[in-house]
Protein backbone atom coordinates (compact mmCIF):
# COMPACT_ATOMS: atom_id res chain seq x y z
CA UNK A 1 0.00 0.00 0.00
CA UNK A 2 1.36 3.31 -1.17
CA UNK A 3 1.60 6.29 1.71
CA UNK A 4 -1.61 8.05 -0.27
CA UNK A 5 -3.54 4.66 -0.23
CA UNK A 6 -2.89 4.28 3.66
CA UNK A 7 -3.90 8.24 4.54
CA UNK A 8 -7.14 7.27 2.35
CA UNK A 9 -7.99 4.79 5.12
CA UNK A 10 -7.58 7.51 8.03
CA UNK A 11 -10.85 9.67 8.22
CA UNK A 12 -10.92 9.27 12.02
CA UNK A 13 -9.44 9.11 14.89
CA UNK A 14 -10.30 4.84 15.25
CA UNK A 15 -8.72 4.53 12.30
CA UNK A 16 -5.39 6.22 12.61
CA UNK A 17 -5.37 4.91 16.13
CA UNK A 18 -5.69 1.04 14.66
CA UNK A 19 -2.46 1.93 11.95
CA UNK A 20 -0.77 3.55 14.97
CA UNK A 21 -1.46 0.78 17.35
CA UNK A 22 -0.16 -2.05 14.57
CA UNK A 23 2.86 0.05 14.14
CA UNK A 24 3.63 0.25 18.00
CA UNK A 25 3.12 -3.43 18.21
CA UNK A 26 5.74 -3.78 15.89
CA UNK A 27 8.14 -1.64 17.33
CA UNK A 28 7.70 -3.36 20.81
CA UNK A 29 8.15 -7.05 18.77
CA UNK A 30 10.76 -5.09 16.37
CA UNK A 31 13.68 -8.68 16.02
CA UNK A 32 16.09 -6.46 14.27
CA UNK A 33 17.29 -3.94 17.02
CA UNK A 34 16.21 -1.47 14.49
CA UNK A 35 14.75 1.30 17.19
CA UNK A 36 16.23 1.61 20.56
CA UNK A 37 12.97 3.85 21.76
CA UNK A 38 9.59 3.38 21.57
CA UNK A 39 7.51 6.79 21.10
CA UNK A 40 4.17 5.36 22.56
CA UNK A 41 2.96 7.76 24.68
CA UNK A 42 3.69 10.86 22.66
CA UNK A 43 2.07 8.98 19.76
CA UNK A 44 -0.79 8.28 21.44
CA UNK A 45 -1.54 11.88 22.20
CA UNK A 46 -0.63 12.92 18.66
CA UNK A 47 -3.80 10.14 17.41
CA UNK A 48 -5.82 12.12 19.63
CA UNK A 49 -5.18 15.80 17.79
CA UNK A 50 -4.47 13.89 13.70
CA UNK A 51 -8.01 12.12 14.82
CA UNK A 52 -9.92 15.54 15.71
CA UNK A 53 -8.02 17.23 12.99
CA UNK A 54 -9.47 14.95 10.53
CA UNK A 55 -12.64 15.10 11.47
CA UNK A 56 -13.04 18.97 11.32
CA UNK A 57 -12.31 17.96 8.19
CA UNK A 58 -8.91 19.23 7.64
CA UNK A 59 -7.16 18.21 4.76
CA UNK A 60 -3.79 16.47 5.64
CA UNK A 61 -1.25 14.22 3.49
CA UNK A 62 0.62 12.18 5.83
CA UNK A 63 -2.69 11.31 8.22
CA UNK A 64 -1.77 8.95 10.50
CA UNK A 65 1.69 7.58 8.44
CA UNK A 66 4.11 5.59 10.99
CA UNK A 67 6.99 7.25 10.91
CA UNK A 68 10.28 6.14 12.70
CA UNK A 69 12.94 8.45 13.40
CA UNK A 70 16.74 7.74 13.73
CA UNK A 71 17.63 9.00 17.07
CA UNK A 72 19.64 11.86 15.63
CA UNK A 73 16.97 14.18 15.12
CA UNK A 74 15.80 15.92 18.35
CA UNK A 75 12.41 14.53 19.27
CA UNK A 76 9.89 14.71 21.92
CA UNK A 77 8.58 11.61 23.52
CA UNK A 78 11.84 9.83 24.35
CA UNK A 79 15.87 11.04 24.55
CA UNK A 80 17.72 11.97 21.66
CA UNK A 81 21.01 9.87 22.08
CA UNK A 82 22.18 9.20 18.71
CA UNK A 83 23.03 6.04 20.15
CA UNK A 84 26.02 7.10 21.84
CA UNK A 85 26.67 6.59 25.90
CA UNK A 86 27.84 10.96 25.21
CA UNK A 87 24.20 11.47 24.65
CA UNK A 88 22.31 9.08 26.94
CA UNK A 89 19.45 10.88 29.08
CA UNK A 90 19.54 13.86 26.93
CA UNK A 91 15.75 15.22 26.28
CA UNK A 92 15.53 17.21 23.59
CA UNK A 93 13.93 21.19 24.48
CA UNK A 94 12.62 21.42 21.19
CA UNK A 95 11.67 19.31 17.63
CA UNK A 96 14.13 19.38 14.60
CA UNK A 97 12.37 21.08 11.54
CA UNK A 98 12.02 17.97 9.46
CA UNK A 99 9.68 15.95 11.96
CA UNK A 100 7.92 19.42 12.66
CA UNK A 101 7.03 19.58 8.64
CA UNK A 102 6.14 16.09 8.62
CA UNK A 103 3.77 16.33 12.34
CA UNK A 104 1.86 19.25 10.64
CA UNK A 105 0.77 17.13 7.62
CA UNK A 106 -0.62 14.83 10.47
CA UNK A 107 2.80 12.31 10.70
CA UNK A 108 2.82 10.26 13.65
CA UNK A 109 6.50 9.55 15.06
CA UNK A 110 5.99 5.78 16.63
CA UNK A 111 9.84 5.16 17.21
CA UNK A 112 13.64 6.05 17.31
CA UNK A 113 15.97 4.46 14.85
CA UNK A 114 19.37 2.63 16.22
CA UNK A 115 22.99 3.98 14.05
CA UNK A 116 26.13 4.18 14.70
CA UNK A 117 26.84 6.12 17.22
CA UNK A 118 27.28 9.89 15.97
CA UNK A 119 26.01 8.48 12.53
CA UNK A 120 29.88 7.60 12.59
CA UNK A 121 29.97 4.00 10.49
CA UNK A 122 28.76 2.15 7.56
CA UNK A 123 27.44 -1.23 9.63
CA UNK A 124 25.33 -0.29 12.69
CA UNK A 125 27.77 -2.31 14.48
CA UNK A 126 28.99 1.02 16.04
CA UNK A 127 26.07 1.60 18.02
CA UNK A 128 26.02 2.02 21.74
CA UNK A 129 22.76 0.00 22.05
CA UNK A 130 24.29 -2.85 20.44
CA UNK A 131 24.09 -3.53 16.53
CA UNK A 132 21.14 -4.37 14.34
CA UNK A 133 20.48 -6.77 11.96
CA UNK A 134 19.29 -7.27 8.42
CA UNK A 135 16.20 -8.41 7.68
CA UNK A 136 17.10 -9.55 4.49
CA UNK A 137 19.36 -12.44 6.28
CA UNK A 138 20.06 -11.67 10.16
CA UNK A 139 23.88 -12.83 9.95
CA UNK A 140 25.05 -9.56 8.18
CA UNK A 141 24.82 -5.90 8.90
CA UNK A 142 22.27 -3.46 7.74
CA UNK A 143 24.87 -0.82 6.56
CA UNK A 144 25.04 2.54 8.00
CA UNK A 145 24.47 4.68 9.84
CA UNK A 146 21.18 4.74 9.08
CA UNK A 147 20.66 1.09 9.81
CA UNK A 148 18.00 1.14 12.04
CA UNK A 149 15.90 3.10 9.47
CA UNK A 150 17.08 0.91 6.66
CA UNK A 151 15.65 -2.52 8.67
CA UNK A 152 12.79 -0.45 10.30
CA UNK A 153 11.47 0.03 6.54
CA UNK A 154 12.97 -3.17 5.23
CA UNK A 155 10.81 -5.39 8.73
CA UNK A 156 7.75 -3.59 7.77
CA UNK A 157 7.88 -2.03 11.12
CA UNK A 158 7.32 1.62 9.38
CA UNK A 159 6.68 2.58 6.46
CA UNK A 160 8.36 5.74 6.35
CA UNK A 161 11.86 5.82 8.56
CA UNK A 162 14.03 9.03 8.35
CA UNK A 163 17.80 8.93 8.32
CA UNK A 164 20.80 11.60 7.97
CA UNK A 165 23.61 11.05 4.54
CA UNK A 166 26.70 12.59 5.66
CA UNK A 167 28.67 10.45 2.78
CA UNK A 168 26.37 7.68 1.99
CA UNK A 169 24.71 6.93 5.72
CA UNK A 170 20.88 6.49 3.72
CA UNK A 171 22.08 5.42 0.34
CA UNK A 172 24.19 2.08 1.93
CA UNK A 173 22.12 0.90 4.32
CA UNK A 174 19.41 1.59 1.67
CA UNK A 175 21.42 -0.94 -1.09
CA UNK A 176 21.82 -3.57 2.19
CA UNK A 177 18.46 -4.04 3.11
CA UNK A 178 16.79 -3.75 -0.22
CA UNK A 179 14.81 -0.68 0.54
CA UNK A 180 14.87 3.56 -1.26
CA UNK A 181 17.46 5.59 0.20
CA UNK A 182 17.20 9.24 -0.73
CA UNK A 183 20.01 11.63 0.07
CA UNK A 184 18.50 15.70 -1.28
CA UNK A 185 20.27 17.90 -2.96
CA UNK A 186 22.85 19.72 0.10
CA UNK A 187 21.00 22.55 2.00
CA UNK A 188 17.26 21.80 0.68
CA UNK A 189 16.23 20.14 3.99
CA UNK A 190 17.02 21.54 6.91
CA UNK A 191 19.29 20.35 9.10
CA UNK A 192 18.18 22.21 12.38
CA UNK A 193 17.50 19.73 15.20
CA UNK A 194 20.00 17.22 13.76
CA UNK A 195 23.01 16.09 15.82
CA UNK A 196 25.78 17.70 13.80
CA UNK A 197 28.48 15.46 12.36
CA UNK A 198 29.92 16.96 9.42
CA UNK A 199 27.94 20.05 8.33
CA UNK A 200 29.38 20.96 4.74
CA UNK A 201 27.73 17.59 3.46
CA UNK A 202 25.46 16.32 6.56
CA UNK A 203 21.49 15.97 5.03
CA UNK A 204 18.61 14.55 6.23
CA UNK A 205 16.77 12.57 3.98
CA UNK A 206 13.94 9.39 3.79
CA UNK A 207 13.88 6.14 3.43
CA UNK A 208 10.81 4.21 1.97
CA UNK A 209 10.08 1.42 -0.10
CA UNK A 210 8.56 2.86 -3.26
CA UNK A 211 10.01 6.38 -5.29
CA UNK A 212 6.86 7.81 -5.52
CA UNK A 213 6.44 7.53 -1.23
CA UNK A 214 9.69 9.17 -1.09
CA UNK A 215 8.70 11.89 -3.46
CA UNK A 216 5.95 12.54 -1.31
CA UNK A 217 7.51 12.85 1.93
CA UNK A 218 10.51 15.19 0.15
CA UNK A 219 7.92 17.79 -1.40
CA UNK A 220 7.00 18.15 2.55
CA UNK A 221 10.59 18.37 4.08
CA UNK A 222 11.89 20.20 1.43
CA UNK A 223 13.08 24.08 1.11
CA UNK A 224 14.36 26.96 3.13
CA UNK A 225 14.26 26.83 7.02
CA UNK A 226 15.16 30.01 8.73
CA UNK A 227 16.71 28.01 11.67
CA UNK A 228 19.13 26.59 9.10
CA UNK A 229 20.98 29.67 6.94
CA UNK A 230 21.71 26.80 4.52
CA UNK A 231 19.17 25.67 3.33
CA UNK A 232 18.48 26.51 -0.54
CA UNK A 233 14.73 27.44 -2.16
CA UNK A 234 13.57 24.51 -3.50
CA UNK A 235 14.43 23.48 -7.19
CA UNK A 236 10.82 21.96 -7.96
CA UNK A 237 7.17 23.17 -6.93
CA UNK A 238 6.19 19.75 -6.76
CA UNK A 239 8.11 17.06 -6.15
CA UNK A 240 5.33 14.52 -6.40
CA UNK A 241 5.55 14.84 -10.06
CA UNK A 242 7.67 12.30 -11.31
CA UNK A 243 6.23 11.19 -14.37
CA UNK A 244 8.63 11.20 -17.58
CA UNK A 245 7.75 11.09 -20.53
CA UNK A 246 11.23 11.20 -22.76
CA UNK A 247 13.63 8.18 -22.72
CA UNK A 248 16.76 9.14 -20.07
CA UNK A 249 20.16 9.75 -20.92
CA UNK A 250 21.87 7.72 -18.62
CA UNK A 251 25.73 8.37 -17.77
CA UNK A 252 27.60 4.95 -16.60
CA UNK A 253 30.46 5.95 -14.28
CA UNK A 254 33.14 3.79 -15.37
CA UNK A 255 35.13 4.07 -12.32
CA UNK A 256 31.87 3.10 -10.09
CA UNK A 257 32.74 -0.17 -12.16
CA UNK A 258 36.17 -1.50 -11.30
CA UNK A 259 38.44 -4.06 -10.00
CA UNK A 260 37.46 -3.27 -6.83
CA UNK A 261 33.67 -3.74 -6.91
CA UNK A 262 32.57 -7.43 -6.12
CA UNK A 263 31.64 -9.14 -9.30
CA UNK A 264 28.24 -10.28 -8.21
CA UNK A 265 27.20 -6.73 -7.87
CA UNK A 266 28.68 -5.65 -10.97
CA UNK A 267 26.38 -7.92 -12.93
CA UNK A 268 23.21 -7.03 -11.01
CA UNK A 269 24.16 -3.07 -12.01
CA UNK A 270 25.07 -4.30 -15.71
CA UNK A 271 21.41 -6.46 -15.92
CA UNK A 272 19.79 -3.43 -14.63
CA UNK A 273 21.35 -1.55 -17.07
CA UNK A 274 21.01 -3.75 -19.93
CA UNK A 275 17.03 -3.74 -19.07
CA UNK A 276 17.01 0.54 -18.87
CA UNK A 277 18.67 -0.08 -22.32
CA UNK A 278 16.01 -2.65 -23.37
CA UNK A 279 12.86 -0.38 -22.81
CA UNK A 280 14.51 2.29 -25.14
CA UNK A 281 16.88 4.85 -22.30
CA UNK A 282 20.44 5.92 -23.84
CA UNK A 283 23.50 4.51 -22.18
CA UNK A 284 26.60 6.75 -22.55
CA UNK A 285 29.62 5.77 -20.94
CA UNK A 286 31.30 8.76 -18.43
CA UNK A 287 34.77 8.95 -17.19
CA UNK A 288 34.80 10.44 -13.27
CA UNK A 289 38.70 10.67 -12.86
CA UNK A 290 38.91 11.75 -9.76
CA UNK A 291 36.42 9.46 -8.05
CA UNK A 292 39.70 7.76 -6.72
CA UNK A 293 40.19 10.99 -4.61
CA UNK A 294 37.22 11.28 -3.52
CA UNK A 295 37.47 8.72 -0.36
CA UNK A 296 41.13 10.44 0.76
CA UNK A 297 39.21 13.61 0.18
CA UNK A 298 36.27 12.55 2.38
CA UNK A 299 38.32 10.67 5.39
CA UNK A 300 40.24 14.68 5.62
CA UNK A 301 37.42 16.75 5.48
CA UNK A 302 34.73 15.42 7.32
CA UNK A 303 37.01 13.90 10.23
CA UNK A 304 37.55 18.07 10.38
CA UNK A 305 34.33 19.38 10.36
CA UNK A 306 33.80 16.33 13.33
CA UNK A 307 36.54 17.36 15.32
CA UNK A 308 35.03 20.94 15.64
CA UNK A 309 31.20 19.91 15.76
CA UNK A 310 32.20 17.17 19.06
CA UNK A 311 33.91 19.68 20.18
CA UNK A 312 30.63 21.12 22.17
CA UNK A 313 30.55 17.81 24.21
CA UNK A 314 32.21 18.96 27.43
CA UNK A 315 30.25 17.50 30.25
CA UNK A 316 29.01 21.07 31.01
CA UNK A 317 25.65 22.24 29.64
CA UNK A 318 24.69 18.23 28.05
CA UNK A 319 25.46 15.08 28.09
CA UNK A 320 27.19 12.58 29.66
CA UNK A 321 29.78 13.99 32.28
CA UNK A 322 32.38 12.83 34.70
CA UNK A 323 32.15 11.91 38.25
CA UNK A 324 36.13 11.31 38.58
CA UNK A 325 37.68 15.63 38.57
CA UNK A 326 39.73 17.09 40.59
CA UNK A 327 39.62 20.67 37.57
CA UNK A 328 37.92 21.66 35.29
CA UNK A 329 40.50 20.82 32.90
CA UNK A 330 40.03 17.38 33.92
CA UNK A 331 36.50 17.63 34.51
CA UNK A 332 36.52 18.10 29.96
CA UNK A 333 38.98 14.85 29.32
CA UNK A 334 37.24 12.54 31.63
CA UNK A 335 33.75 13.51 30.24
CA UNK A 336 35.04 13.47 26.59
CA UNK A 337 36.62 10.37 27.27
CA UNK A 338 34.19 8.28 28.93
CA UNK A 339 31.15 9.29 26.92
CA UNK A 340 32.67 9.02 23.11
CA UNK A 341 33.74 5.50 21.35
CA UNK A 342 36.40 4.26 19.58
CA UNK A 343 35.46 5.60 16.58
CA UNK A 344 33.80 8.95 17.52
CA UNK A 345 38.02 9.59 19.47
CA UNK A 346 39.26 8.24 16.04
CA UNK A 347 37.50 11.13 13.87
CA UNK A 348 38.28 13.76 16.57
CA UNK A 349 41.75 12.88 16.55
CA UNK A 350 42.27 12.43 12.64
CA UNK A 351 40.26 15.71 12.27
CA UNK A 352 42.78 17.47 14.82
CA UNK A 353 45.53 16.21 12.99
CA UNK A 354 44.60 17.29 9.97
CA UNK A 355 43.66 20.65 11.31
CA UNK A 356 46.84 20.95 13.39
CA UNK A 357 49.66 23.20 12.75
CA UNK A 358 51.46 22.65 9.87
CA UNK A 359 49.71 20.10 8.50
CA UNK A 360 47.22 22.35 7.55
CA UNK A 361 48.01 22.80 3.86
CA UNK A 362 49.27 19.43 3.27
CA UNK A 363 46.35 17.89 4.18
CA UNK A 364 42.97 19.83 4.84
CA UNK A 365 43.67 22.72 2.16
CA UNK A 366 44.62 19.38 -0.52
CA UNK A 367 41.52 17.98 0.69
CA UNK A 368 39.15 21.07 -0.26
CA UNK A 369 41.31 21.64 -3.73
CA UNK A 370 40.53 17.86 -4.56
CA UNK A 371 37.08 18.99 -3.33
CA UNK A 372 36.62 21.37 -6.07
CA UNK A 373 38.16 19.09 -9.07
CA UNK A 374 35.56 16.56 -8.05
CA UNK A 375 32.76 19.17 -8.00
CA UNK A 376 33.86 20.28 -11.52
CA UNK A 377 34.06 16.65 -12.95
CA UNK A 378 30.66 15.72 -11.48
CA UNK A 379 29.42 18.84 -13.33
CA UNK A 380 31.14 18.50 -16.32
CA UNK A 381 29.40 14.92 -16.42
CA UNK A 382 25.89 16.17 -15.73
CA UNK A 383 26.20 18.27 -18.30
CA UNK A 384 26.36 15.59 -20.83
CA UNK A 385 23.89 13.44 -19.23
CA UNK A 386 20.40 13.86 -16.92
CA UNK A 387 21.45 11.42 -14.73
CA UNK A 388 24.69 9.08 -13.80
CA UNK A 389 24.25 5.51 -12.46
CA UNK A 390 26.40 2.75 -10.82
CA UNK A 391 26.64 0.90 -7.69
CA UNK A 392 25.65 2.16 -4.27
CA UNK A 393 28.55 -0.20 -2.60
CA UNK A 394 31.33 -2.18 -3.54
CA UNK A 395 29.68 -5.09 -1.53
CA UNK A 396 26.24 -6.41 -0.76
CA UNK A 397 25.93 -6.69 3.10
CA UNK A 398 28.23 -7.79 5.11
CA UNK A 399 28.97 -10.38 7.75
CA UNK A 400 29.09 -8.80 11.79
CA UNK A 401 32.80 -8.51 12.77
CA UNK A 402 33.97 -8.71 8.75
CA UNK A 403 35.27 -5.17 8.62
CA UNK A 404 35.29 -4.37 12.60
CA UNK A 405 38.91 -4.95 13.14
CA UNK A 406 40.16 -2.62 10.64
CA UNK A 407 38.54 0.95 10.59
CA UNK A 408 40.30 2.10 7.02
CA UNK A 409 38.65 -1.82 5.70
CA UNK A 410 35.00 -0.20 6.87
CA UNK A 411 35.46 3.23 5.57
CA UNK A 412 35.98 1.76 1.96
CA UNK A 413 32.43 0.63 2.09
CA UNK A 414 31.80 4.37 1.41
CA UNK A 415 34.21 4.56 -1.41
CA UNK A 416 31.28 4.88 -3.92
CA UNK A 417 29.16 7.11 -2.02
CA UNK A 418 31.12 10.20 -0.77
CA UNK A 419 31.27 11.88 -4.17
CA UNK A 420 28.00 12.75 -4.32
CA UNK A 421 27.97 13.73 -0.80
CA UNK A 422 31.60 16.11 -1.20
CA UNK A 423 29.89 18.07 -4.24
CA UNK A 424 26.43 18.55 -2.95
CA UNK A 425 24.31 16.50 -5.42
CA UNK A 426 21.03 14.80 -5.08
CA UNK A 427 21.74 10.61 -4.94
CA UNK A 428 19.49 7.88 -4.09
CA UNK A 429 19.82 4.11 -3.96
CA UNK A 430 16.97 1.51 -6.00
CA UNK A 431 16.52 -2.08 -5.99
CA UNK A 432 18.36 -3.18 -8.54
CA UNK A 433 18.11 -6.99 -8.05
CA UNK A 434 19.74 -9.20 -5.94
CA UNK A 435 23.35 -11.17 -5.78
CA UNK A 436 23.66 -14.69 -7.51
CA UNK A 437 24.82 -16.71 -4.54
CA UNK A 438 23.46 -15.09 -1.51
CA UNK A 439 20.60 -13.42 -3.26
CA UNK A 440 21.34 -10.03 -1.19
CA UNK A 441 19.82 -6.97 -2.52
CA UNK A 442 22.05 -4.16 -4.63
CA UNK A 443 21.17 -1.11 -5.02
CA UNK A 444 21.60 0.81 -7.88
CA UNK A 445 22.96 4.59 -7.40
CA UNK A 446 21.18 7.56 -9.75
CA UNK A 447 23.13 10.64 -9.02
CA UNK A 448 21.65 13.84 -10.32
CA UNK A 449 22.43 17.73 -10.42
CA UNK A 450 22.61 19.92 -7.68
CA UNK A 451 18.67 21.37 -6.75
CA UNK A 452 17.76 19.23 -9.60
CA UNK A 453 16.21 16.22 -7.15
CA UNK A 454 12.61 15.84 -9.30
CA UNK A 455 15.10 14.36 -12.11
CA UNK A 456 16.47 11.98 -9.90
CA UNK A 457 13.01 10.93 -8.41
CA UNK A 458 11.98 10.83 -12.11
CA UNK A 459 15.05 8.54 -12.95
CA UNK A 460 14.06 6.31 -10.05
CA UNK A 461 10.59 5.65 -11.07
CA UNK A 462 11.81 4.39 -14.31
CA UNK A 463 13.55 1.98 -12.79
CA UNK A 464 11.02 0.82 -10.74
CA UNK A 465 8.67 0.37 -13.83
CA UNK A 466 11.72 -1.04 -15.88
CA UNK A 467 12.14 -4.24 -13.22
CA UNK A 468 7.87 -4.15 -12.40
CA UNK B 1 54.97 8.59 4.00
CA UNK B 2 54.69 10.58 7.38
CA UNK B 3 55.26 8.31 10.04
CA UNK B 4 52.96 9.27 13.21
CA UNK B 5 54.57 8.52 16.42
CA UNK B 6 53.10 8.05 20.17
CA UNK B 7 54.29 11.23 20.82
CA UNK B 8 52.16 12.82 18.19
CA UNK B 9 48.96 10.62 19.67
CA UNK B 10 49.47 12.68 22.87
CA UNK B 11 49.71 15.27 21.22
CA UNK B 12 46.26 15.04 19.32
CA UNK B 13 44.80 13.64 22.60
CA UNK B 14 45.46 16.76 24.18
CA UNK B 15 43.98 19.10 21.68
CA UNK B 16 41.10 16.71 21.62
CA UNK B 17 40.64 16.93 25.21
CA UNK B 18 40.98 13.13 25.28
CA UNK B 19 42.97 11.41 27.76
CA UNK B 20 44.04 7.93 26.32
CA UNK B 21 45.66 5.11 28.07
CA UNK B 22 49.55 3.68 27.20
CA UNK B 23 47.26 0.62 25.11
CA UNK B 24 44.78 3.30 23.41
CA UNK B 25 48.24 5.45 22.56
CA UNK B 26 49.31 2.32 20.40
CA UNK B 27 46.06 1.32 19.35
CA UNK B 28 45.65 4.85 17.84
CA UNK B 29 48.96 5.10 16.07
CA UNK B 30 48.36 1.92 14.34
CA UNK B 31 44.88 2.76 13.43
CA UNK B 32 45.65 6.55 12.57
CA UNK B 33 49.26 5.88 10.19
CA UNK B 34 47.14 3.69 8.13
CA UNK B 35 44.42 6.44 7.63
CA UNK B 36 46.39 9.28 7.34
CA UNK B 37 48.49 6.58 4.76
CA UNK B 38 45.34 6.32 2.84
CA UNK B 39 44.60 10.03 2.49
CA UNK B 40 48.02 10.87 1.56
CA UNK B 41 47.74 9.91 -1.91
CA UNK B 42 45.98 12.99 -2.09
CA UNK B 43 49.41 14.75 -2.12
CA UNK B 44 50.63 13.03 -5.77
CA UNK B 45 47.40 14.81 -7.16
CA UNK B 46 47.73 17.50 -9.02
CA UNK B 47 45.54 20.22 -7.69
CA UNK B 48 47.81 23.23 -7.01
CA UNK B 49 45.35 25.06 -9.53
CA UNK B 50 42.63 23.95 -8.27
CA UNK B 51 40.66 26.67 -5.82
CA UNK B 52 39.19 25.82 -2.21
CA UNK B 53 35.90 24.47 -1.95
CA UNK B 54 34.21 26.02 1.26
CA UNK B 55 30.58 24.83 0.47
CA UNK B 56 28.85 23.71 -2.26
CA UNK B 57 25.61 25.45 -1.89
CA UNK B 58 26.56 28.84 -3.54
CA UNK B 59 24.98 30.30 -1.06
CA UNK B 60 25.90 34.48 0.50
CA UNK B 61 24.53 35.91 3.93
CA UNK B 62 21.16 35.33 4.20
CA UNK B 63 20.05 38.11 6.25
CA UNK B 64 16.88 38.38 8.94
CA UNK B 65 15.84 41.01 10.68
CA UNK B 66 17.44 41.38 14.21
CA UNK B 67 13.88 41.15 16.13
CA UNK B 68 12.89 39.39 19.08
CA UNK B 69 10.76 36.54 18.69
CA UNK B 70 7.44 35.21 20.18
CA UNK B 71 8.90 32.12 22.43
CA UNK B 72 4.75 30.48 21.55
CA UNK B 73 4.77 32.19 18.48
CA UNK B 74 3.08 29.38 15.87
CA UNK B 75 6.01 29.47 13.52
CA UNK B 76 9.55 27.91 14.25
CA UNK B 77 10.36 30.67 16.42
CA UNK B 78 14.29 31.06 16.94
CA UNK B 79 13.56 31.85 20.67
CA UNK B 80 11.17 28.38 20.94
CA UNK B 81 12.94 27.38 24.08
CA UNK B 82 12.86 28.81 27.36
CA UNK B 83 16.40 28.89 29.47
CA UNK B 84 15.21 26.74 32.24
CA UNK B 85 14.48 24.05 29.12
CA UNK B 86 18.10 23.98 28.28
CA UNK B 87 19.38 23.95 32.02
CA UNK B 88 17.09 21.00 32.22
CA UNK B 89 19.66 18.92 30.16
CA UNK B 90 22.89 19.67 32.23
CA UNK B 91 23.90 17.38 35.40
CA UNK B 92 25.59 20.20 36.92
CA UNK B 93 24.49 22.52 39.28
CA UNK B 94 22.94 25.77 38.53
CA UNK B 95 23.40 29.00 40.29
CA UNK B 96 20.57 31.54 39.24
CA UNK B 97 20.36 30.57 35.51
CA UNK B 98 23.94 29.76 35.03
CA UNK B 99 25.66 26.89 35.00
CA UNK B 100 28.13 26.40 37.88
CA UNK B 101 31.52 24.58 36.98
CA UNK B 102 35.06 24.34 38.78
CA UNK B 103 37.51 27.58 38.75
CA UNK B 104 38.92 27.97 35.58
CA UNK B 105 42.30 29.78 36.89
Amino acid sequence: MSLNELVATHQDQVTVSATIEAALSAVDDDPYNAVIASLANRARERVKIVGKQLEQGKSLRLAGVPVVVKDNYLTFGAETTAASNMLKGFNAPYQSTVVERLEAEGAIMVAKANLDAFAHGSSTENSDFGPTTNPVDETRVPGGSSGGSAAAVAGNIAPVALGSDTGGSIRLPASFCGVVGYKPSYGLVSRSGVVAMASSTDVMGPLTKTVADTALILDIIAGQDRLDGTTIQRGSDDYTQTDSDKPLKIGVVKEFMGDGVNPEVKQVITNQLDALSNAGHELVDISLPSTELALACYYIVVPAEISSNLARYDGVRFGHHTDSAKSLEEFYKHSRSEGFGDEAKRRIMIGNYVLSSGYYDAYYKKAQQARTKLTNDFEAALDTVDILAGPVAPTPAFKFGENTQDPLQMYLADVLTVGASLAGLPAMSVPAGETKTAELPVGLQLIGRHNDDVTVLKAGRVIEEVNQ
Amino acid sequence: MNKITEDDIRYIAELSKLELTNDEVEKFRNELSAIIGYVEQLGDADLDSEDVTHQVSGLVNRMREDEVADRNGADNSLQRVSKQELLDNTANATNSGYIQVDRVL
